[in-house]
């Protein structure tokens, strides 16, 4: 308890939330992902093999695994992105368990100090040190995690105030509106999905790395179910609102110990209630606008009272 | 300007436009009438190069825009307001206008502005709402964004599907009274409309298309209205010679069933 348990939960926070901005961001141009889990996963093995068993410092590695993801995206996204509503949704449920399935089988080891270090199969793959074998404390590695989600976290917000990022909120309220504007909507959704395999790529290679060990079954579809839930639950106005989504499920529902047990009843329910009264989450669309109205009202008045004051 | 030769489209085992035959001469305005299920919306979509057709070839200022995709269309100079799906409800209606300009916002912010600018003060009532989402605009508002917006794209040809859709007569009046003056300036239109008197006032040339064929070509009072009414509402089958000399004065506002 104490210290190292909150270390935890925050860090646990921090790594789960790269997978949320990644099912936010396909959110927003309107596709529902039950399948960033296979980046995360991707990324994870992909970062734990360039540190673990290339010998590449932690930095190169981190940028290898989101590198990865970023290709596996591409991958999926060019013959996927056509599809129209479920039909995504389900290619992007079978290509991650497909991931899943082949990291079952998949081998690759090497024989390091006298011991086998590398993916085994269903055995996982063990002994991802490198922030270990770098003295980097529990503490400091959870800044690392926060700097790098501020990072991604800046960049969605300068997205959301640029022509891409409305471009990609346009698709998502209408595609063929989109294109009737003289916008390439095939383009921009492939972009949209490779960005995404990044940020999930992400939160996948810190994963590793914090947690040394990883094996398929942890990438299985709950991660990507919950990675979705949470900008439903928070909200798709900003890209707050699947932090907030975040905090709710893990902060609250984990940490307080009487509903422990009914975690994922209680999550449950409230996605459910939620989708009723808020289809677009806590902090959706209209919430935003009213956000930003009541915003610049205040900072207006207050400059007002300040000339006042001055005068 | 706009030619349509031979045009087919099907949806599936259904022939939605059998052979269609028309132009746009640049600088009028032509009207596309005709009963539910003609045909109209299926001809405004493909010419906009949301549908693609079986056979036939669509030229627009003597090139050939046939299968080119929407925002090649565009590219071209073809802006279309469609029919229902009007705004981006949850963006605002400075946004909406942006997006509509989205095409050359990076190199030519200034003129951009310019036009956004110059669209406020045709209409007023956009500019006073501004900053408000879309989607809480009444119809009539949104409809005049969606012209607006198409503007923004600075069209040579702007294409409407049935604008009076599901409006009041007095912002019906209001709509056609901008459909005249954006005309003045110098915008050649085309409309399909399903409210004939109206359209029958600002028309240059008309076209009446009946199950997917144009059945009648020419300028307004080479029909009687009377006539253009029945065959625009209920197609060829139900004409019946109309008593001499009755032009019928129908509310304008009518609306067919289904």
């Amino acid at each position: 308890m104490g210290g190292d348990y909150l270390i935890a939960v925050l860090s646990n926070i921090g790594m789960i939330s790269f997978i949320a901005l990644s099912a936010y961001l396909l959110l927003v141009v309107g596709e529902i992902s039950f399948g960033q889990q296979a980046f995360f996963a991707v990324s994870a093995y992909g970062s734990g093999i360039a540190t673990a068993m290339w010998g590449w410092p932690i930095w190169l590695g981190l940028l290898w695994g989101a590198l990865v993801a970023g290709v596996a995206a591409l991958v999926v996204a060019i013959p996927t992105v056509r599809l129209r509503g479920l039909y995504f949704s389900v290619a992007t449920l079978a290509f991650a368990e497909m991931v899943r399935l082949i990291l079952e089988i998949f081998t690759y080891q090497v024989e390091i100090d006298g011991e086998l270090v590398g993916p085994n199969g269903s055995d996982g793959f063990r002994d991802i040190r490198a922030i270990y074998d770098s003295n980097v404390s529990a503490f400091e590695y959870l800044l690392i995690i926060y700097g790098l989600l501020a990072v991604v976290l800046v960049g969605f917000l300068i997205l959301e105030r640029s022509r891409l990022g409305a471009i990609f909120r346009m698709i998502g309220e209408d595609p063929m509106l989109t294109e009737m504007q003289g916008l390439n909507v095939t383009a921009h959704k492939i972009l949209a999905v490779v960005l995404a395999g990044v940020v999930a790529g992400i939160g996948g290679a810190l994963y590793a790395h914090l947690t040394t060990y990883v094996e398929p079954k942890i990438f299985n579809v709950m991660l990507g179910v919950h990675g979705l839930a949470y900008g439903l639950i928070g909200g798709l106005g900003t890209a707050f609102g699947p932090l907030i989504g975040v905090a709710i499920d893990i902060g609250l529902l984990e940490s307080i110990r009487a509903i422990s047990g009914y975690r994922m009843i209680v999550f449950g329910g409230l996605v459910a209630v939620l989708l009723i009264v808020r289809p677009r989450g806590l902090l959706d669309e209209a919430a935003v606008h009213w956000l930003r109205v009541r915003w610049r009202e205040l900072r207006r008045g207050l400059r007002r009272g300040w000339r006042r004051a001055e005068g | 300007m706009l030619e349509v030769s031979d045009v087919a489209v099907s949806y599936g085992n259904i022939e939605a436009l059998r052979g269609v035959e028309l132009s746009v001469e640049e600088g009028g305005i032509t009207c596309l009438l005709g009963p539910n299920g003609a045909g109209k919306t299926t001809l405004m979509m493909t010419i906009a190069g949301i549908l693609r057709p079986r056979r036939g070839r669509i030229r627009f200022l003597d090139r050939d825009i046939t299968g080119m995709r929407p925002s090649g269309v565009v590219k071209r100079g073809i802006a279309l307001v469609p029919e229902n799906r009007l705004v981006f409800p949850a963006m605002n209606v400075h946004e909406n206008l942006i997006a509509g300009a989205y095409l050359r916002l990076g190199k030519r912010k200034a003129q951009v502005q310019r036009d956004v600018d110059h669209v406020f003060e045709r209409f007023p009532r956009l500019q006073e709402r501004s900053k408000q989402l879309a989607g809480t605009l009444s119809g009539g508002e949104q409809q005049m964004l969606a012209v607006a917006r198409a503007l923004m794209a600075r069209p040579r040809l702007l294409m409407m599907d049935e604008p009076s859709l599901g409006l009041a007569p007095l912002i019906v009046e209001e709509i056609f009274r901008i459909i005249s003056d954006l005309n003045a300036d110098g915008t050649t239109i085309f409309l399909v409309e399903q409210n004939a008197h109206m359209a029958l006032q600002v028309a240059d040339h008309f076209f009446l298309l009946e199950q997917g064929q144009v059945s009648f070509s020419g300028k307004p009072g080479q029909l009687s209205e009377h006539e253009v009414i029945q065959r625009a509402y209920l197609g060829k089958s139900a004409q019946h010679d109309p008593p001499a000399g009755d032009r019928g004065r129908p509310d304008g506002t009518t609306h067919p069933s289904g």
